[in-house]
């Protein structure tokens, strides 16, 4: 009976694992890229310099402009993503007497001038496309991204029954060896950050619950506005009653900070300028580990405080701190570079994993020159996947550089790039020889990602000499990485070529060494 | 600074608790252990993680500790094995 358990649970692995693999590949890398969405959108507007301004004067600077550029509004906000944000978002709400056309919103850097910065989606389209993937509705995509994560935690928990020796192959690592290696990487990625792998496939359920499981909203609330205004308030501007000036925003937001013994993140005025006018400072998103932001709202005229937002509870705080913990907006440089290794081990897990299907196989192949077909559209998947979407990333860089500046609706184009991209790599995948179109599609990402630094140096004035001269992190972090993927995909091309050209068996196959030092 | 010496102490246990293994004594010693030593190398591991976890919390706070000191048992882990295989692979 033990063994037959053991054997129903390899064959759920292997076939969870497999059928939902190059969509968790794909999720799993554009997440972890997502630790880094704020530096990765500061690279992707060159134009904006940060300026390290502290809370308070920040939002002054803010409101400042807004009386300035948008006096008739009902209501105006201010966002900061907190400390590593290089500027602020601003939105607005125009009044009856604007035109229909005038602008809602602007970007401002620290200092509160506006930024004239290229127009793109940075980072933020990486984080979305990990739950809300893209031309597709986010309705469906999110309960796709919800089967996928459901499965990774099949997966998980059959490959935990499947491995038979987690504690005696704790250490093992066997290079070299074709399967062996190939599953030694796998189980070392996998045991060894298992605790991060396994948080971050619960809590990202965790995170999408209420659109999963809707029904715990539907028992205790008429209807989902409801809950919204009990767990998320946003309250309207009420009706005007005459003109009145607007209090200073810097000591209400100093006073905020106060309270909670935290930074702000937001401030939202409604009314400004009227004896109605309402104040509402909530805290950054930085903060703290759990998400549910707090809040303060104070009388726009006279400072005082009318009220508090304190989400609290056993299961608002657990909910908040899961999700806090997926997304690690809390933590620090050291913390977030161990999220981000730990997020690497995890792509590693999967491609490895989706590798190991094809090489098991191909040892029982009837003839080994011409596969069948479910064999042939595994390894093809997996090019596309495992090479093809780190490249699409490398383009969407590089596309963020070479498109003309000025041109209306260029962030499409940035993300047309990376679906072209990412497509070519699949249609290539389909009409080379597999052991061949590895090589060349690591290869190229090799070389797309070497050109990114090389590509900013030259259409900027940030380059990585330039930045590492003056101390500019954000830059010389983000092209010393790119540098780095570079070489792991350099060496994985390099070593896929010496096998198919070496043993002739083992053709195609990145050895577990490559992988093994892309995530060290 | 803590965080360096947190992944110094936590590569130390892992590689103490693999030294603890019969079978990798002679990949990384060079030599079967003594009973007596096997035993001291696996108490010495676990004993310098909780060490650790103890130094992360009191000096980050429990839970970003906790975070920080689960993050770099993994690398330290790793770094056991890259050590590991190095060695391994030399002596076959």
């Amino acid at each position: 009976m033990k063994n037959g358990f053991r054997q129903s649970m390899a064959w759920l692995h292997t076939w969870t694992g497999l059928l939902l693999g190059w969509l968790l590949f794909a999720i799993f890398v554009t997440g972890t890229s997502s630790y880094f969405q704020e530096e990765i959108t500061a690279w992707m507007t060159p134009e904006v310099r940060s300026v390290p301004v502290d809370g308070p004067t920040r939002f002054a600077a803010a409101t400042r402009w807004l009386e300035r550029e948008a006096p008739g509004a009902s209501e105006w906000s201010v966002y900061s993503a907190g400390k590593r944000a290089a500027g602020m978002q601003l939105y607005w709400v125009n009044g009856p007497d604007a035109p229909a056309d005038a602008p809602t919103d602007a970007r401002l850097d620290g200092a509160g001038r506006k930024t004239e910065a290229r127009e793109t989606r940075g980072g933020e389209f990486l984080y979305r496309f990990h739950y809300d993937l893209y031309y597709i509705n986010w309705y469906w995509a999110r309960w796709i991204v919800g089967i996928a994560a459901m499965s990774m935690l099949v997966a998980i928990l059959s490959g935990i029954v499947t491995h038979k020796k987690i504690i005696a192959d704790f250490f093992l690592l066997r290079l070299g060896k074709g399967q062996r290696s190939w599953l030694d990487a796998h189980n070392a990625s996998s045991v060894l950050f298992l605790p991060f792998i396994l948080m971050i496939t619960y809590t990202g359920l965790v995170s999408l619950a209420t659109h999963y499981m809707p029904w715990g909203i539907a028992a205790n609330y008429a209807d989902e506005q409801k809950f919204a205004d009990a767990t998320f308030p946003w309250p309207a501007p009420a009706e005007r009653v005459g003109p009145a000036p607007l209090i200073a925003v810097a000591p209400l937001v100093e006073r905020a900070e106060r309270t909670w013994g935290v930074g702000a993140g937001s401030v939202r005025i409604l009314n400004p300028g009227d004896r109605a006018a309402q104040i509402i400072v909530s805290t950054a998103p930085d903060s703290g580990m759990s998400v549910r932001q707090r809040s303060l709202t104070f009388d726009g005229v006279t400072g005082k405080v009318v009220g508090a937002h304190n989400p609290s509870g056993a299961a608002t705080a657990t909910e908040g701190t899961m999700i806090g913990l997926h997304a690690g907006r809390f933590s620090n440089g050291v913390l977030r570079t161990l999220y981000f290794l730990s997020g690497l081990a995890g792509c590693v897990m999967v491609a490895t994993g989706l590798i190991l299907w094809t090489v098991k196989r191909r040892a029982k192949l009837a003839d080994p020159e011409r596969p069948h077909f479910g064999f042939r559209l595994v390894e093809k998947l997996n090019i596309g996947a495992i090479a093809g979407l780190p490249f699409a990333m490398a383009v969407y860089f590089l596309a963020n550089r070479l498109l003309p500046v000025g041109e209306a609706g260029r962030s499409g184009r940035e993300i047309a790039a990376f679906f072209i991209a990412w497509g070519a790599v699949f249609v290539w995948s389909a009409v080379r020889p597999s052991a061949l179109a590895w090589i060349e599609a690591l290869a190229m990402t090799a070389g797309a990602f070497a050109a990114v630094p090389l590509v900013n140096a030259l259409t900027t004035d940030r380059s990585l000499v330039t930045s590492l001269g003056s101390g500019d992190w954000v830059f010389a972090g983000f092209d010393t990485a790119m540098l780095l993927i570079a070489t792991g995909f350099g060496w994985a091309a390099a070593t896929a070529r010496r096998r198919s050209t070496g043993s002739g068996a083992a053709g195609g196959k990145r050895p577990a060494k490559a992988l093994s030092t892309k995530v060290a | 600074m803590t965080h360096l010496f947190l992944l110094f102490l936590a590569t130390a246990a892992f590689g103490l608790l693999c030294l603890s293994r019969e079978r990798h004594q002679r990949d990384l010693a060079g030599r079967k252990l003594a009973r007596r030593a096997t035993k001291y190398a696996r108490l010495g591991g676990f004993a310098i993680l909780a060490v650790a976890f103890l130094l992360a919390g009191s000096r980050f706070g429990w839970a970003v500790g906790a975070l920080e000191w689960l993050g770099l048992s993994s690398i330290g882990a790793l770094l056991t094995m890259a050590l590991l295989a190095r060695r391994s692979g030399r002596a076959s």
